[in-house]
C-alpha cells in the first residue's frame, strides 16, 4: 500500500490537491476565494497530466543533438494538453473575476452571502 | 424530520428552490418570517458544509484508489509511451521543421487545436473588455485622479530602464526560436506582454498610450487571429504534412507569431482593463 | 560526487522554503508575506538553475529566466497594490 502510493506520489498529490480545491469552491462564502479554488484546482489537473507525461531515463521531445530516436525522447502530447490547459484557465480565471468586479460595484463585497441578502432586501 | 416529510409530500423543504414560483406578495412578510426564513438558511447551510466536507473526503478516497491503480510514475509502461511519441519524434523535423516537437506539434498536427486556444483568449479579452467597459467614466475619473498625485518610483523607473530592453529582446528571442529551443508563442507572448506591462508600471499608462493606442491594440490583436486563420488555411491547402519542410518551417515561424501577437496584446489588456479600465 | 552534492543543495532550498511558509500563510503583516514570497521565488529560480545542471538540461535555464522575470512583475505590481492601498487609508 505504502510503496504504491511512493510509486504514484505525483497522482495522489494531484487528487488531494483536487478535492481540497473543490471543498474550497463548495464552502468559501468570497468570490475570490473560489476563483483561487479553481486556480488550485487546474493545477493539480497540470501536474497529473505533467506527470504522466514522464517516462525515465528520456528528455522533453527537443531534438537536439540531431538524433530523432523516438526511445530518447517523452510524448509532446501532455505538454500540448498542458498548454491547452493553461490559456483556458487564465480566460475563464479573467472573465470570472471581471464579473466579480461588477458585482463588487454593484454591491459593495464579494461575500457571496451578504450579495444574496442585499439581493432579497432590494427584492430582486 | 419535518422536512423529511415536507419531501415526502412533494413540498420544497429548501429556501434555494430550483424551479420558480411565484415571490409572496411583500405585505405578508413580517419580522418573524424574516427570521424563520434565516434560521431556515442558516441549518441549511450547516447540512450543507457537512455534506461537502463528506463528498470531498469520498472524492479524495475514489480518485486515490485510481491513482493507485496507475502503472507506476514514470515507469515504461505508462499510457504516454505509445505509438504517438514514434509517430511524432520520429517525422517532426522532416514534416514540420521544427527542433521542438512540442510546438511543432501544437502548431500543425494539433494547428486547429491552437487556433481554438487563440480565439478563447480573444474572446475572454473581449468579454473583459465589454464588462469592465460600463463602469468606464467612473474608473476613468478615479484613474485620473490617482495618477495626479502618484509620484513616479525613481528606483523601479531606473530599474525599469534598464530591465525593460533585455526583457523586449528576451521576449522576441523565445518567440522566433520556438521551434528550436524551449518557448514558442504563449511564452514569447507572454514575456512581451509582461515587458508591457512593467514599462507600464514605472512609466504610467500615457507613456503606453503613446504608441500602444486602442486602435493599434485592436489592430494587433484582430491581425494576429486573421494571419493565423489564414496562414492555416494556406498551409492545409498546400498539403500539411506533405509539404517541403524549408516551406513548412516558414509558414510555422510566422503563425508563431501570430500567436504570440494575440498573447502579448491579451496580457497586456487584461492588466489595462483590470487596473484602469480603459487601454 | 557532483550530482550528491547537488541533490543536497536542492534538498536544502526545499527546507528553507517550507521555513519559510509560516511568514506567507500567517504574515502578520502584508508586506511580511510580500517579502517572504519574495524570497521563495528566489529559491526558486537558483533551484531551477541547480535542476538544470544536474539534469543534464540547458534549456531550464531559460526557465529559470522566465521565472525571474515573472516573480519581478508579480512582485512590483504587488507592492504598487499594497502602495495604492496604504494611500486611500490616510485619506
Amino acid at each position: 500500500m505504502l510503496s504504491l502510493l511512493v510509486e504514484n506520489r505525483y497522482a495522489v498529490t494531484a487528487s488531494v490537491l483536487f478535492a481540497v480545491g473543490f471543498l474550497h469552491v463548495l464552502l468559501h462564502p468570497d468570490l475570490i476565494k473560489k476563483v483561487l479554488a479553481f486556480n488550485i484546482m487546474d493545477s493539480s489537473v497540470f501536474l497529473l497530466l505533467a506527470s504522466r507525461g514522464m517516462i525515465a531515463a528520456r528528455t522533453a521531445a527537443i531534438l537536439t543533438d540531431g538524433g530523432a530516436d523516438p526511445s530518447r525522447y517523452v510524448n509532446p502530447i501532455p505538454a500540448g494538453l498542458v498548454l491547452t490547459g493553461i490559456v483556458v484557465s487564465v480566460s475563464v480565471s479573467a472573465f470570472s473575476l471581471a464579473l466579480i468586479q461588477r458585482l463588487y460595484g454593484a454591491y459593495g463585497t464579494t461575500d457571496m452571502r451578504k450579495i444574496l441578502e442585499e439581493m432579497k432586501k432590494r427584492g430582486e | 424530520m419535518s422536512s423529511l416529510r415536507k419531501w415526502l409530500d412533494g413540498e420544497d423543504a429548501y429556501p434555494l428552490r430550483a424551479e420558480w414560483t411565484a415571490p409572496p406578495s411583500k405585505k405578508k412578510r413580517t419580522r418573524k418570517t424574516r427570521a424563520d426564513d434565516r434560521r431556515q438558511l442558516e441549518g441549511f447551510l450547516r447540512v450543507y458544509a457537512v455534506c461537502a466536507v463528506v463528498l470531498c473526503i469520498g472524492l479524495i478516497l475514489c480518485l486515490v484508489l485510481g491513482a493507485l491503480r496507475l502503472p507506476a510514475f514514470a515507469s515504461p509502461g505508462n499510457p504516454t509511451d505509445n505509438e504517438v511519441v514514434r509517430r511524432y519524434v520520429g517525422s517532426a523535423e522532416a514534416e514540420t521543421g521544427a527542433e521542438n516537437v512540442v510546438a511543432g506539434m501544437i502548431l500543425n498536427y494539433r494547428g486547429f487545436d491552437t487556433f481554438g486556444e487563440s480565439c478563447v483568449l480573444f474572446v475572454a479579452l473581449c468579454c473583459v473588455e465589454l464588462l469592465l467597459w460600463a463602469t468606464k467614466p467612473a474608473l476613468r475619473e478615479e484613474a485620473a485622479a490617482s495618477r495626479k498625485e502618484a509620484p513616479r518610483d525613481a528606483i523601479l523607473a531606473r530599474v525599469c530602464t534598464l530591465a525593460v530592453p533585455c526583457v523586449l529582446v528576451y521576449g522576441l528571442c523565445i518567440l522566433f526560436n520556438g521551434h528550436l529551443s524551449p518557448g514558442g508563442g504563449f511564452s514569447g507572448g507572454a514575456v512581451l506582454g509582461a515587458a508591457l506591462i512593467l514599462f507600464a508600471v514605472a512609466f504610467g499608462g500615457e507613456r503606453v498610450r503613446r504608441f500602444f493606442t486602442q486602435r493599434v491594440f485592436d489592430a494587433v490583436r484582430i491581425s494576429g487571429l486573421l494571419l493565423y486563420a489564414v496562414l492555416f488555411g494556406v498551409y492545409v491547402y498546400l498539403g500539411a504534412n506533405g509539404i517541403e519542410s524549408g516551406l513548412a518551417r516558414v509558414l510555422v515561424q510566422i503563425i508563431d507569431v501570430a500567436v504570440g501577437l494575440v498573447v502579448m496584446s491579451t496580457m497586456y489588456g487584461f492588466y489595462a482593463f483590470y487596473t484602469k479600465g480603459e487601454l | 560526487m557532483e550530482d550528491k552534492l547537488l541533490t543536497g543543495a536542492l534538498v536544502f532550498l526545499a527546507l528553507l522554503m517550507l521555513a519559510l511558509m509560516p511568514r506567507v500563510l500567517k504574515g502578520p503583516r502584508f508586506t511580511d508575506r510580500i517579502v517572504a514570497v519574495n524570497a521563495i521565488n528566489t529559491m526558486i529560480t537558483a533551484s531551477i538553475c541547480i535542476l538544470s545542471r544536474r539534469l543534464r538540461a540547458a534549456y531550464l535555464l531559460d526557465m529559470a529566466l522566465l521565472y525571474a522575470l515573472l516573480g519581478f512583475t508579480a512582485n512590483v505590481l504587488l507592492t504598487r497594490l499594497l502602495a495604492a492601498d496604504r494611500k486611500e487609508k490616510k485619506k
